[in-house]
């Protein structure tokens, strides 16, 4: 599944069988270039984040979640993981010897584990296995 | 493998760390005169009103120099301005703008740019000059081989007169004429 | 008639200042080639 095909997914609770929140990004953790966490919109109380090991299913239409109880403010690393700094669309991307590839247009994730199989620059796809590094100007990869 | 690249190139370069963050910039490109040695490079701060740093980059410190930033590994490889170039050096020692004079006092020109060999090491290997009438070039920039025995300071760049004869129009002429120069040179002492 | 042209005056000063500020910055950041053991 790509990031741009779940840009306003509703975020559901099977307990409830409502809406609890919507997605507005996606926090990625460069060092396992793993999908880690979901950047929320709309929530009901004052968390806006949901961990990944939080959510029952990422599924083509909707992200379920058993209920809005699991809906968090961001902690510790995902605090920083999460700010507006390191989000990954747009970001350029930089490779370990200083050549800019491109900017990430789409990400290509897995939604049963949240891997990160690509980034995806338009000429090019890069294996989410070269990611070194997301910070405030590139994500750095491995050539 | 080396790459050719001219010092402005590199000068404001942003300065990235493998977590992605770019830390600072290239300021000056700072090299010993005798045989052209990078010694490292001073370093700016990022954004509208930052200044110098005095944290700066020995070559040693660099996980590359690319065509659109200079690598390091984290912020814990910045040395200490001090350590790469002492205030006075700094201030008067910018070959920048400096006069080139040959020791039989002929003006060749100006010193616009310096190209840089860079692969395992940096080396300034040369010189680019907006040229005086005396270099018969119509004032065009071309290049000069660093020569490896004639004295330079932010003032002038004292080359000796056969210089003229391995100055090239274009850089990609560049790598034959400085072996030929250092050859010829070394023919010459004996 | 008084009160707004101090404003504007404030306001064009503080322009100046911030684009002086700026322009130093840019000179201060800005690089060269040096040579060690110089002259």
């Amino acid at each position: 599944m790509r990031f741009s095909e779940a840009k306003n997914h509703r975020v559901v609770s099977t307990t409830g069988a409502v809406t609890v929140g919507r997605l507005r990004e996606f926090v990625v953790d460069p060092r396992t270039a793993h999908v880690v966490a979901l950047s929320l919109k709309k929530t009901e109380g004052s968390g806006d984040t949901l961990t990944w090991n939080n959510l029952k299913a990422f599924g083509p239409d909707a992200v379920t979640v058993e209920s809005a109880d699991v809906i968090t403010a961001a902690e510790g690393d995902l605090i920083m993981m999460s700010d507006k700094h390191h989000r990954i669309l747009g970001k350029r991307v930089l490779t370990e010897h200083g050549e800019e590839l491109g900017r990430v247009k789409d990400v290509e994730f897995d939604p049963e584990n949240g891997l990160v199989q690509s980034l995806l620059i338009g000429s090019e796809e890069i294996s989410g296995s070269r990611i070194l590094g997301l910070g405030s100007y590139a994500v750095v990869v491995r050539l | 493998m080396t790459v050719l690249m001219r010092a402005k190139e590199i000068i404001r370069r942003p300065v990235v760390t493998l977590a992605g963050d770019d830390v600072a910039q290239i300021k000056d490109v700072v090299y010993a005169d005798d045989q052209g040695e990078v010694a490292g490079f001073t370093l700016a701060g990022r954004g509208l009103f930052a200044g110098p740093k005095k944290e700066a980059l020995a070559w040693t410190s660099i996980h590359a120099v690319g065509r659109d930033a200079v690598m390091i590994i984290n912020e814990e490889m910045f040395d200490q301005r001090r350590d790469i170039v002492d205030k006075a050096q700094a201030r008067g020692g910018n070959v920048i703008a400096s006069r080139v004079l040959t020791d039989t006092g002929t003006d060749l020109g100006k010193v616009v740019d310096a190209i840089l060999e860079i692969g395992e090491t940096a080396r300034v290997v040369g010189y680019a000059i907006d040229s005086s009438e005396a270099l018969g070039r119509g004032g065009r920039t071309v290049f000069i081989p660093l020569p490896d025995t004639i004295a330079v300071s932010g003032e002038a760049l004292i080359v000796p007169s056969t210089a003229a004869d391995f100055v090239s129009d274009d850089l990609s002429g560049f790598g034959a004429s400085v072996q030929a120069f250092r050859d010829r040179l070394r023919g010459e002492k004996h | 008639m008084d009160w707004w042209v101090w404003l504007i005056i404030i306001l064009a000063i503080v322009v100046v200042a911030l684009g002086g500020a700026i322009a130093i910055q840019a000179r201060r950041r800005s690089g060269g080639v040096i040579t060690k053991r110089s002259g």
